[in-house]
C-alpha cells in the first residue's frame, strides 16, 4: 500500500510539483487548494503525511495544522510546513499548532524527497 | 520504490515550468487587479495584505518552479508591501505606478525566450531600486556573514532530551538518531529512568531521553540541524569532545558487511542543490557506514567540486549502493569492492549503473498529473481546439450516416437504431464540447481596468470603471476576438465620450466619469456593452460631417438612430482634432468590421450629455451554426438560420418587370436584393421562379436570391484560411452529409457590398 500525503497549496504550480515529485518515488498525492479543502480532504481518508502551505486564502495553514491535531486520527500523523525563510514567526507559530517540522521554499526535489522520507517512509 | 532519476527530475522540472507559467499569468492579472483597487484605498490593510500574498505566491511558486531569478526579483519587491503591512511604509500612486510597471515586466518576461528572459528583469532594475527607495532604513537587510564551520572531523555529544508531547507534534525520536547515524558513525544510549509509574502513565507521551556520541566531519551546525523540528522545545545539549582522526577506524565491522571502495565527484552544478552532500551522508549512513578518504580540499565555509573517495562498510550491493549518488548530478560515482580496488585504479567491470531506473515516458508523467482530486483540469486551448475540430468531423460524419440510412431502401437490422443512437449521442457531445470552450468574461473585462486606468490618466481624466455581469460566459474563440474591438470601444469612450472633471463640475455632474462594462446572455447571443456618462453623441455634428463627407444627401431626414449609425462608416470620425489614443477616425469602422466578422451586431444610443452605450450582439459561439441550405446553380450554400427571416418567390416576369432596380415588395416596404447567379458570374440560366431568402441584420433587410431553399442545415464552420482573406463573401465552408463542400454565406459582407452598389445614387441606404 503506498503511503498517502495531502499537499495543501494555493499556489498550483507548488501543488504539482509536490504531487510529480511525490508520486515519482511512489507516494499516493492528494492535493487541495486551502485549509478548507485541506482539512476535508484529510476527514475523507486518513493521510500518512500532510505537507501544507501557510499562507493561503479561507483556511490558512497555521488554522489548519490545529484543526488536524484536534482529530483523533490525525494527533500523531507527521505535518510538514512549506514556509520561505522570512517566515520565522511563522514556523514558530506553525510549530506551536502541532507541526512536525518545515520544508523551506524554494525546494529542489531531492531534497524535498530526503525530508519527506525522513518523517515518512514511502514503504 | 524505484528511485528517480535526473531525467526524471528534469521533466518535473519542465512541466512544473510550463503549470507556472500559466498560474502566473493569472496571479499577474490578481495583482493588477489588488494593485488598482489599492489604489483607491491605499491604507486598506486588507487590500495591502491582497497584493502581498499574491506577491509571495508568485514569487514562492516562481523559485519551485525554477525561476529563481524572478524570485530573487520579486523578492525585494515583496519587501516593500511587506514593509506596508507590517505599518512601516505608506502606500502612495508613484508606488503602485511602479509595481504595476514591474508586474508588465514580468509577464514579458514569461513570455520571452529563455535566452532574454534575464534582460527584461534586468531592464527593470530602474523601477525596483526606485521602489526599493521607498524602503524605511531599518527595513533594508544588511548581509550577514555566515561563520565558517571546522571542516576536520569531530566527537560530538549530546544529550537530548524531548518534552512529553514530542509524540503530538507527529514526531518521532528514531527520526532523530537515524539523522545522527547518517551524520557518522554513532554511539546511541538510552534512558528508561523517567517512565512514571503505570498508573500516572501517559501512552502518548514520551518519557524517554538519550545520550548519543557522532563522529562527523560536518561539524556542530549539522548535528544540531538534525534536531531543528524539535528546537527550543526539548532539552538539548551539545558538546565537542575531542578531534578523532580517521572517524571510521575504530568502528568494527557488522557481520556480513563488506568494504566498498567509492569514488565520486563534484560539480559546481551539483553543487548548486543546496544539502545534497548531507543528502549523501544520510542516505549511505541508512545502510553501513562511510568513512572518507579524500575530499576536495576546504575552501572558506563551503566544500568546492572536486573528487571524493569513499570507504564504505556495507552489506548492500553495488547498485544500491549507486543508488544512493542518483540525486548528485554529475557524480559518475564508480563502486568497487575494496579487495578489487587499488586506489586511484579501479576495473571497469566491477562498476555499478548510476541511474538504474527507467526514464519515464511523457505519457507516464501526463497520466501522474491528471490523476488526482476533483479538481480543475488546465488543458492547453489547442489540444481543446483540436477536439472541437475532431467533434465537428464527427458532427459531420453523422449526417452522412443519417443521409446514407435515409437513401437506402433496405437497411441492416439495427443500423438505424445505431444511426438514431449516433446522432443523439453526437449532439450530446457537441453540446459538452461547446461548453467547456465557454469562459467567463471578466478575464476579458478586466484587462481594461488598467487600461482604462492609464489612459485617463494621459487624458487628465477622472474615470471609474464599473464592471456587470462578469460571470456571463462565452466561447473563447469569440472572447478572443472581442478583446480588440472592445479596447477600441473603451477607448473612444474615454477619449470621446468622457468630459474632464472641469467639464463635467461645470454641468453639474461628479468630476468621476463613469465608464460601465457590462455582458448578459439573452438567448443564443450574448449583449456586451460599453457605456459611458459622458457628453453622448451630437446628432447635428454627425449629420453635418456625414452630408459633408458625401456620406449622406444633403436634403435627407434620417432618424436619430440612422444617424448613429453613420459612425461606424469607413473613414468617419467627428473629431477633428487627431488625439493620441483613439487616432484619426479609425476605430469604429474597424469595431464593425470585428464584430460582423464574428456574426455580431453593433448598435449605439446615446442622449446628448447623458452619455453612449455601444452594445454589441454576439453569438455564444462560433464553431457551429444552424444553418440555412440553399443552392445556386447546382451549388450548394449556407448562410445563418439565425438572420433568415422569410423567403418569397421571384417569377422571371417580375424580375423582368423590377427593371434592373432589383428590389421586391414586402408588405408595403421595398426591400433589395442581390442576385447570388450575377454575384456568382454563373452564365446558366435561372429557373422560373426563383426564391429570395430574406435576411435581416443590423435591421435592415436583404434578399438573396437563390434556386431552390433546401432546408435546415447544422453546419461546423470550417475557415478557409488565406482564400477568404481575399473572398469577401464567405465566412467559411461546411461540408455536407453527401461529402460535398458548401461555402458559408458572409451575410454582412453581402450587406455591405449591396450597400457600395445603391450608395452611389441614395447615399445612403438604411
Amino acid at each position: 500500500m503506498p503511503k498517502t500525503v495531502i499537499a495543501v497549496d494555493d499556489s498550483m504550480s507548488v501543488r504539482e510539483t509536490v504531487r510529480m515529485t511525490l508520486e515519482s518515488v511512489g507516494y499516493r498525492v492528494q492535493t487541495a487548494e486551502d485549509g478548507v479543502r485541506g482539512l476535508a480532504v484529510a476527514q475523507q481518508q486518513k493521510a500518512d503525511l500532510i505537507v501544507t502551505d501557510l499562507n493561503m486564502p479561507n483556511m490558512d495553514g497555521i488554522a489548519l495544522i490545529a484543526r488536524l491535531r484536534a482529530l483523533p486520527q490525525y494527533r500523531f500523523t507527521p505535518i510538514l510546513m512549506l514556509t520561505t525563510e522570512s517566515q520565522e514567526d511563522k514556523k514558530i507559530a506553525g510549530r506551536r499548532a502541532g507541526a512536525t517540522g518545515w520544508i523551506v521554499k524554494p525546494f529542489d526535489p531531492a531534497r524535498f524527497i530526503a525530508v519527506i522520507q525522513k518523517v515518512c517512509p514511502a514503504v | 520504490m524505484s528511485a528517480p532519476t535526473s531525467l526524471q527530475f528534469g521533466e518535473i522540472q519542465r512541466r512544473s515550468r510550463e503549470i507556472f507559467r500559466v498560474e502566473a499569468t493569472d496571479l499577474l492579472g490578481e495583482l493588477e487587479a489588488a494593485l488598482l483597487e489599492l489604489e483607491s484605498d491605499p491604507a486598506n490593510p486588507a487590500l495591502i495584505n491582497r497584493v502581498f500574498r499574491v506577491m509571495h505566491t508568485l514569487k514562492g511558486s516562481g523559485a519551485t518552479s525554477g525561476f529563481q531569478e524572478l524570485s530573487d526579483f520579486l523578492h525585494q519587491v515583496e519587501d516593500v508591501f511587506n514593509a506596508a503591512r507590517e505599518a512601516r511604509l505608506q502606500i502612495n500612486s508613484p508606488i503602485i505606478d511602479l509595481t504595476l510597471k514591474i508586474t508588465d515586466a514580468v509577464t514579458r518576461y514569461l513570455a520571452a525566450a529563455p535566452a532574454d528572459a534575464a534582460a527584461v528583469l534586468e531592464g527593470s532594475r530602474g523601477e525596483l531600486s526606485a521602489l526599493l527607495n521607498y524602503l524605511p532604513a531599518s527595513g533594508k537587510k544588511a548581509g550577514t556573514a555566515i561563520a565558517a564551520p571546522p571542516p576536520q572531523t569531530c566527537l560530538f555529544r549530546v544529550r537530548f532530551q524531548p518534552r512529553l508531547d514530542l509524540f503530538r507534534n507527529g514526531n518521532d525520536p528514531g527520526i532523530f538518531l537515524d539523522d545522527l547515524r547518517a551524520l557518522g558513525p554513532c554511539t546511541v544510549r538510552g534512558f528508561a529512568d523517567e517512565i512514571p509509574p503505570f498508573a500516572q502513565l501517559d501512552p502518548e507521551a514520551c518519557y524517554l531521553r538519550w545520550e548519543i556520541e557522532v563522529a562527523t566531519a560536518s561539524g556542530e551546525d549539522a548535528v544540531r540541524s538534525v534536531f531543528c523540528f524539535v528546537d527550543g522545545e526539548c532539552d538539548l545539549e551539545i558538546a565537542r569532545v575531542e578531534t578523532v582522526e580517521p572517524p571510521a577506524a575504530a568502528i568494527p565491522a557488522a557481520a556480513g558487511t563488506r568494504p566498498w571502495f567509492i569514488e565520486f565527484q563534484t560539480t559546481e552544478r551539483t553543487l548548486a542543490s543546496p544539502g545534497v552532500l548531507e543528502a549523501l551522508w544520510r542516505d549511505l549512513g541508512r545502510f553501513g557506514q562511510v568513512q572518507v578518504l579524500s575530499a576536495p580540499p576546504a575552501a572558506d565555509s563551503h566544500t568546492p567540486p572536486g573528487v571524493w573517495r569513499l570507504r564504505f562498510e556495507t552489506a548492500a550491493d553495488a547498485e544500491t549502493i549507486a543508488s544512493a549518488f542518483v540525486f548528485l548530478l554529475d557524480a559518475q560515482p564508480r563502486v568497487t569492492l575494496e579487495s578489487f580496488a587499488a586506489p586511484g585504479a579501479i576495473p571497469a567491470a566491477a562498476t555499478a549503473p548510476a541511474a538504474p531506473a527507467a526514464p519515464p515516458t511523457p505519457k507516464a508523467a501526463a497520466s501522474a498529473a491528471s490523476r488526482g482530486s476533483g479538481e480543475t483540469l488546465r488543458v492547453s486551448a489547442e489540444r481543446l481546439d483540436r477536439l472541437v475540430n475532431l467533434v465537428g468531423e464527427l458532427v459531420i460524419l453523422r449526417s452522412q450516416v443519417s443521409n446514407a440510412c435515409a437513401k437506402a431502401t433496405n437497411l441492416p437490422d439495427g443500423l438505424a437504431g445505431a444511426a438514431e443512437a449516433l446522432q443523439s449521442l453526437s449532439t450530446e457531445m457537441r453540446d459538452l464540447i461547446l461548453n467547456i470552450r465557454m469562459m467567463p468574461i471578466e478575464q476579458t473585462f478586466s484587462k481594461y481596468r488598467r487600461m482604462a486606468r492609464d489612459l485617463a490618466r494621459d487624458l487628465g481624466k477622472e474615470v471609474e470603471l464599473v464592471v456587470e455581469g462578469g460571470e456571463t460566459e462565452m466561447d473563447k474563440t469569440v472572447l478572443d476576438a472581442l478583446a480588440d474591438p472592445l479596447m477600441h470601444l473603451v477607448r473612444n469612450s474615454l477619449d470621446h465620450g468622457l468630459e474632464p472633471a472641469a467639464e463635467r463640475e461645470a454641468v453639474g455632474k461628479p468630476r468621476c466619469g463613469k465608464l460601465r462594462l457590462r455582458a448578459e446572455q439573452r438567448g443564443d447571443r450574448v449583449v456586451v456593452s460599453v457605456g459611458d456618462d459622458g457628453r453622448g453623441l451630437d446628432a447635428e455634428r454627425i449629420r453635418a460631417k456625414a452630408v459633408r463627407q458625401g456620406l449622406l444627401a444633403a436634403d435627407a431626414r434620417p432618424t436619430e438612430d440612422e444617424l448613429f449609425q453613420l459612425i461606424f462608416l469607413p473613414g468617419f470620425s467627428t473629431v477633428e482634432k487627431v488625439s493620441q489614443v483613439s487616432g484619426r477616425g479609425v476605430g469604429l469602422d474597424v469595431v464593425r468590421r470585428q464584430v460582423d466578422q464574428l456574426r455580431g451586431r453593433v448598435e449605439v444610443r446615446s442622449e446628448r450629455g447623458r452619455g453612449a452605450e455601444f452594445r454589441l450582439s454576439l453569438p455564444l459561439t462560433l464553431a457551429i451554426i444552424e444553418g440555412l441550405l440553399v443552392e445556386v446553380d447546382g451549388e450548394r450554400y449556407v448562410l445563418p438560420l439565425g438572420i433568415a427571416r422569410e423567403t418569397v418567390e421571384l417569377k422571371r416576369g417580375q424580375r423582368a418587370a423590377s427593371n434592373g432596380r432589383n428590389v421586391v415588395g414586402l408588405r408595403g416596404e421595398l426591400v433589395p436584393y442581390l442576385h447570388l447567379r450575377d454575384l456568382f458570374l454563373f452564365t446558366s440560366r435561372p429557373p422560373e421562379v426563383e426564391r429570395i431568402v430574406i435576411v435581416e441584420i443590423e435591421d435592415q433587410r436583404l434578399g438573396l436570391v437563390v434556386d431552390r431553399v433546401i432546408g435546415n442545415h447544422q453546419t461546423v464552420l470550417k475557415s478557409l484560411g488565406w482564400i477568404s482573406r481575399r473572398v469577401e463573401v464567405f465566412s467559411g465552408a461546411t461540408v455536407l452529409g453527401d461529402g460535398r463542400i458548401a461555402l458559408i454565406l458572409d451575410v454582412p459582407a453581402l450587406l455591405a457590398h449591396q450597400r457600395r452598389q445603391s450608395g452611389s445614387h441614395s447615399g445612403l441606404s438604411i
